[in-house]
This record gives C-alpha cells, structure tokens and sequence, in this order.
C-alpha cells in the first residue's frame, strides 16, 4: 500500500490519515510505504493558476496525475507488475478521470524505461459494486479517521463535497 | 442510425433488415472494437421466441452483442439471450423506442421516478446483461447506480460519472445539425462538407472541372 498525499493541506491532516492507512495494512497484512509529504511542490506543479476551479475540475485531474506519477515511479523503482489507485473508491472521484492519470503516469515510465519492464496501470474501479458503501463499513470497524474534506485548501471552501 | 443517417425523426422506423445492413457494414470494417447491434422497436416486442430469432440473426450479421431497451419488462429475454450465448447490453433511462410514452425525448429519472430506474437497472445486472446504458437521467442519479452496480454503465446525457460515455459519431463531428444539448462537438464538418459541394458546383459550372 502506498501511501502518497501532498495535496493534503497540513501536516497534521497528512499525520491522520497515515495512521488510518496504518490501521488499515496492519488488519490487511500489507506493508505501508509512506511517500514524503511535499504540499509546496503539490502547490506549485498542480494548483498554481487553477485555485478556484470546482472540485472535480481541472485541478483535480492534475491533481491526480501528480500522486499516481509518484505511486508509479516507485512502483518502477521497486519492481512491481502493476498499480492501480484507490481514488475510484469515492462517489466523487470520476473514474475515467483517474484511469487516464494513471494511464498517462504508466506511459511516461514506459518512454524513460525503453527496455526495461513497467508496471502497467490497472484500471480497478473501486466504487463498482457498492465498493463505497463497503470502504465506509470497513472504516467503521477498524475505527479508521474519516475524513472531512477532499484534501488540498481549496476543498475546504463552503458548499465543496466530502469525498 | 435511425435518426442521424436514415433521416427518420425518431428511431422507431428502423427496421430489421435496415439494422442486419448495418451491422454486417459495421463488423466488416471493425478490428479490434466490440460491435453492439441495436435491437430495433418491433423486433423484440412481438413474441420472446421471434425476439430471439432476430437476436441470433443480429449476431449472425457480424455483431458481438446485441442491445435492446427496458427494465424490468424486459429481464425475461434478456435471460434467454443471456444464456442462449448471446452478450445483452440494457439500456434504461429515457429510452429512445419508448418516445410516445414519455411524450417526447425528456429527461426521466426525476424526483420519485429515480428509484424505478434505479430498479430497472438492478433488475437488468441480476438478468445478466454485461453493461447498461443510462440515457438521459440526472448526474446524481447515474453515478449513485454506476457504484451501485458492478457491470458497466454506459451513459448519454447522464453526466460523467458513468463508466463509460456513448456519444453519437455523426454528432461528435458535427454532421448533425440538430444534436440535443449535452453533446459536445469535437468537428464541424457539415458546414465543410456544404463548402466543398458548393465548391465542386462551382468549379464544374465555372469549367475548372474536369480539366480537359
Ligand atoms: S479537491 Fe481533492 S482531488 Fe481536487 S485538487 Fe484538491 S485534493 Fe486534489
């Protein structure tokens, strides 16, 4: 499990959520790799120019692009077959939107590893299947912190969705 | 087909052998892409064993799968399809072969009238069809049955949360003038394609075609 949040606007929000994914691999058996929390670099290549466009706009595609280039990246470093995000877990998180992120991060370890073997993006929807309403009766159980926003600053503003 | 290349106002006109046509066109030139065959109106409403027929004729033409309109009405057939070997798209919502019931092609799926699209769509995953199309319903409503299901959901008009969006080829190049409002236009070729009549007009009565 991999665990990538730069967009996340404080430290402390990034610390929550670490834990919840601590919880969650101890119960599932999995090990926990936590990225570095880099929210100046997220701001710079992701959010510069596009702070007031709506949840689910440009910026959340970049948004995306920006973690799952990372997961891929150490994915490629480490020797993985594949990796596969779970941002399609939230009702609010369009799917083909994340499928193409992780595709065009795929893509580019494919042009930088001409020859060497890449982890190939795999397109699991985890929402399908009431998967949503599944995650939450999981968090419930496990006691895992639920968070209250999408993540970056510009989530938090009035009328923005949970997701 | 009905309404974008045969001219008709609804798809209701089209007929069997208009579809087989079509169809068989279609699966000559195809590589690599799924090929659906619509399932016009009449064809399936007169009798599941005569439904079936055409079913089988629909994939005998070249087509992969065959798509046909309905909810619960129509979960019977898409059993027998189902297990006949015969892959059914569903297709619920506002469905285009249903336009006189719903007095013209509006939005269905509204306030109450949600959970019965909610149940159709239910009812066509438990009847085994691979995918099902969401044709004209709110946003809201579609994303809430595309994470509810587990096959695919195709919308049109439906909002992005689908698994997956149709948009009509004639429409996406601007061929069709009259394209309803959720369709986006990704060319503008009937007005090249009226210049480059004009043109040939022109040059034949000019003289500058043919050369001699
Ligand atoms: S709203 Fe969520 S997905 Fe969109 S940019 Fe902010 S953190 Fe990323």
């Amino acid at each position: 499990m991999f665990y990538s949040n730069s967009n996340l606007d404080t430290i402390e929000e990034f610390e929550k959520r670490r834990e919840a994914a601590a919880k969650l691999s101890l119960a599932d058996g999995v090990e926990l790799i936590v990225d570095d929390y880099d929210h100046d670099s997220w701001l710079k290549t992701v959010a510069a120019g596009l702070e007031n466009e709506p949840e689910k706009g440009a910026r959340c595609a970049k948004c995306f692009r920006f973690s799952l280039a990372r997961a891929a990246a150490y994915a490629a470093a480490h020797g993985y077959d594949g990796f596969a995000s779970s941002l399609t877990v939230s009702p609010h998180k369009i799917s083909a939107v994340v499928f193409g992120a992780g595709e065009a991060a795929a893509e580019t370890i494919r042009q930088t590893h001409p020859d060497g073997e890449v982890p190939e993006f795999l397109r699991y929807d985890f929402k399908k299947g009431e998967g949503f309403k599944l995650s939450v009766r999981r968090a419930r159980e496990l006691g895992l912190y639920r968070q209250g926003y999408c993540g970056c600053e510009f989530s938090k503003r009035k009328g923005a969705e949970v997701c | 087909m009905g309404m974008v290349a045969l001219g008709y106002e609804t798809t209701l006109p089209v007929t069997m052998s208009q579809t087989l046509s079509a169809t068989a066109a279609v699966a000559r030139v195809v590589k690599s892409a799924m090929v659906v065959g619509d399932m016009p109106f009449g064809s399936y409403q007169c009798g599941d064993d005569e439904a079936m027929k055409n079913a089988v004729a629909i994939i005998q033409a070249g087509a992969d799968a065959v798509k046909l309109e309905g909810g619960a009405r129509v979960c019977g057939l898409i059993r027998r399809m189902t297990e006949a070997g015969i892959p059914v798209l569903a297709h619920v919502g506002m469905t285009p072969q249903s336009v006189n019931q719903f007095g013209g092609f509006k939005k269905q799926g509204k306030g109450e009238a949600a959970a019965q699209v909610a149940a159709d769509a239910r009812a066509v995953e438990a009847a085994g069809a691979f995918a099902v199309t969401l044709e004209c319903i709110p946003a809201d409503l579609a994303a809430k049955i595309t994470a509810e299901l587990k096959i695919s959901t195709i919308g049109i008009g439906a909002g992005p949360a689908c698994d997956a969006q149709w948009l009509v080829m004639h429409d996406l190049l601007g061929l069709n003038e009259n394209a309803p409002s959720f369709v986006k236009q990704y060319a503008h070729l009937a007005g090249d394609v009226r210049a480059a009549f004009a043109a040939y007009v022109k040059d034949v009565t000019d003289g500058a075609f043919p050369g001699v």
